[in-house]
């Protein structure tokens, strides 16, 4: 696995040399890069929360940790074909994390994340029936001396995602959107933490929406999952593997123009062959971004989470590392130009989120200082 | 399912000119503006580029009859010179100066008319464009076959309207480089001939100016809007993209983030980068048009000036 990250970066490395070559984005081109973005940050951040996590093999009993983390990105899409009918663009996104933990009682941690996505898109008219638009993704991420709780960091995984929808055009004012798509996540067990492999799933879902307004526009949408976690026990002889059916119903307003702003508010029922992870929850979701004065503009974004289980059980209700569906999350940055091009950024990040214990909760407070370089004008 | 494919067209065809065509104080595209309305503010303006046309024409008839005694005179003066007859020279030349000034006013007077005819079209290409928007929705909630057939062939008419006025514009404002067909070098031309058409071209590159004007400001526009929806991007991407804001693990792809701002102009969505794009190749073109009038005002002034020695 860790020749194949190091085979993607290379191949990155080389997508990126070569985007290097081609020209920012003119009319008349049929390669052009839309967007490219690099970005390099530091923070502080702090944990707390004295859990055991069994995605962890390693157990300590501090309450407290801090760390402070550097890291490198870069991001772009780049139209590949562009005409009135049709678009196919590529994205791509990657970057290296180097985090120096203290706190700990046992030792010093300094975890390494390297992730990377890339996904290829396909937008195209179809007539009177609007735009079909057709996806396929693959995502990563490999993590090494992964500390133990309360510093929370995703396990490595590798997940391939394919989706394809279609966008209908207004019908007395309202336009209708649907979209299926298949995921398949493959988590990373070492030979030690073999119980990562309980989280391999494959899942296929659909979703509804319809839509109206201009600049300020209403969705509202429902949609239906089915999840599949072939290495995790139901519990059932008669049904061995754990199967969940989630149902989602939401509505999303949004508004765009001068300033960005979006809210929405998400009802989940979560139900399965296996009692243990049933569950409801209900999330609320918030997404500004206003300019300020001194050329300053403003970044929200936060969602806030409730869950109640549909059963009362004895032991651990989550499988290590799922943590179901309950965090809040919470981010403020101030944004200014610097320079042509350059954007500097200083941002505050909050998160409580459940660990492997039902109800039982981590909390993360960060602050971050970041410079986004777009070598490319428009 | 007969329409799709050319209402598209025409949806791109009406927007496009839409984009070609900026400068417009009426807000007439408001969708709480009545087809009746419409239709009616259709008719008048149709009255009114016929108005306009018929002046226009009766216009360059007078300033023909104009032309022809003031060149007559020229002649008369050429004759004498040639014949030796100061007598005769100094009368026809007296003659000349006498028929110049009603000349150039009936000179004006045309091209105000030819103005006004411009103006005119623009207002009623104006009115089509918002009719036709109005038409697109109406065929799209459409109840029967019959009533979308006969929205359908009222679009086609009224966008072939649109495309036979396009045309006509290209002889007149038109938004090519290509010099107006009135304006070009003649031998017989004097002084003043030259300063009127010198004007004109300059009045018409100041014309293409406003244009460019709205279109920069369009695209700043747009372009603050890009720097608004980036910086949001930004905000998201880098959260996400060390999987903070997948904490917990979950199926499916995360929600939030703002769906690009697009806009379907009779295709796929057009994304900001796309539309500013648009904008810019034109106002570049713009320049370059304004650039071609100047420089050819300039070669009139010229002419003058060698004249003038």
């Amino acid at each position: 696995m860790r020749g194949g990250l190091a085979e993607t970066a290379r191949r990155a490395l080389v997508l990126l040399a070569a985007l290097a070559t081609v020209p920012a984005g003119r009319a008349g081109a049929q390669v052009q890069v839309r967007d490219l973005v690099f970005t390099m940050g530091g923070s502080i951040e702090t944990y707390s929360g004295n859990f055991s996590a069994v995605t962890v093999p390693i157990v300590d009993s501090t309450d407290h940790a801090t760390a402070a983390v550097a890291e490198l990105g870069v991001r772009g899409a780049v139209d590949l074909f562009r005409s009135r009918s049709r678009r196919v663009d590529l994205s791509f996104d990657g970057g290296m994390r180097q985090t120096a933990a203290i706190g700990f009682e046992v030792r010093d941690y300094a975890p390494r994340e390297w992730v990377g996505s890339t996904s290829v898109g396909l937008n195209q008219a179809v007539g009177s029936w609007g735009s079909l638009f057709a996806q396929g993704s693959i995502r990563g991420r490999s993590v090494r001396d992964r500390p133990p709780m309360p510093l929370f960091l995703q396990p490595g995984y590798l997940a391939i995602r394919g989706s394809l929808g279609l966008q209908i055009p207004p019908i007395d004012g309202v336009s209708f959107d649907g979209r299926v798509d298949v995921e398949s996540s493959d988590y990373r067990a070492f030979h030690l933490l073999g119980q990562l492999d309980l989280l391999d799933r494959t899942s296929t879902g659909l979703e509804l929406g319809a839509r109206w307004g201009g600049a300020s526009t209403v969705r509202f949408y429902a949609g239906y999952r089915w999840t599949e976690y072939s290495k995790q026990p139901s519990f059932d002889a008669a049904d061995p593997f754990r199967r969940d059916q989630t149902a989602t119903v939401g509505v999303e307003w949004t508004y765009g123009g001068g300033v960005v702003a979006q809210l929405g508010l998400d009802g989940t029922l979560n139900r399965s062959n296996s009692n243990r992870p049933e569950y409801d929850a209900l999330s609320a979701r918030a997404l500004l971004t206003a300019p300020l004065p001194g050329e300053f503009t403003v970044n929200l974004f936060a969602v806030l989470t409730g869950k109640t289980y549909v059963h009362e059980t004895e032991f651990a209700r989550l499988v290590p590392g799922e943590e179901a569906d309950n965090a809040s999350i919470a981010y403020l940055q101030v944004v200014r130009a610097l320079a042509v091009n350059l954007d500097g950024a200083v941002r505050f990040g909050w998160a409580r989120a459940e660990t492997d214990i039902g109800s039982a909760y981590y909390r993360r407070f960060g602050l971050s200082v970041q410079l986004n370089y777009r070598p490319i004008s428009f | 399912m007969t329409f799709p494919t050319r209402l598209r067209a025409g949806r791109a065809a009406a927007l496009m000119a839409l984009m070609l065509l900026p400068v417009l104080d009426v807000p007439l595209a408001s969708p709480q503006v009545p087809a009746q309305s419409l239709e009616a503010l259709l008719v008048q303006r149709r009255l009114e580029l016929r108005r306009a046309r018929e002046e226009y024409e009766a216009a360059v008839a007078a300033r023909n009859v104009m032309e022809g005694q003031w060149r007559a005179a020229l002649e008369q003066a050429s004759a004498a010179r040639r014949s030796g007859d100061d007598e005769a020279l100094e009368h026809a030349w007296a003659a000349a100066q006498e028929r110049a000034g009603p000349f150039s006013a009936q000179e004006q007077r045309a091209a105000m008319a030819q103005d006004t005819v411009v103006a005119a079209r623009r207002a009623l290409v104006e009115v089509i464009q918002a009719r036709l928007e109005q038409l697109l929705d109406e065929l799209d909630a459409a109840r029967s076959a019959r009533e979308h057939a006969e929205l359908d062939i009222l679009f086609t008419d009224l966008r072939n309207e649109l495309q036979t006025l396009d045309a006509e514009d290209e002889d007149g404002l038109s938004l090519r480089p290509v010099v107006l067909p009135d304006v070009q070098f003649d031998p017989r031309d004097g002084p003043e001939d030259y300063e009127v058409k010198a004007q004109l071209l300059e009045r018409q590159a100041a014309l293409v100016q406003s244009l460019a004007e709205d279109v920069t400001d369009r695209m700043r526009t747009l372009e603050n809007r890009l720097r608004i929806q980036r910086q949001s991007s930004d905000l998201l991407a880098n959260v996400d993209r060390f999987d903070d804001t997948r904490v917990p693990v979950v199926a499916g792809p995360p929600r939030g983030g703002v769906a690009a701002d697009s806009t379907t102009a009779g295709g796929r969505p057009l994304t900001l980068e796309e539309r500013i794009q648009e904008l810019e190749t034109y106002r570049a073109w713009l320049d370059d048009y304004r650039a071609r009038l100047l420089q050819r005002a300039e070669t009139f002034r010229r002419r003058i000036g060698r004249i003038t020695w």
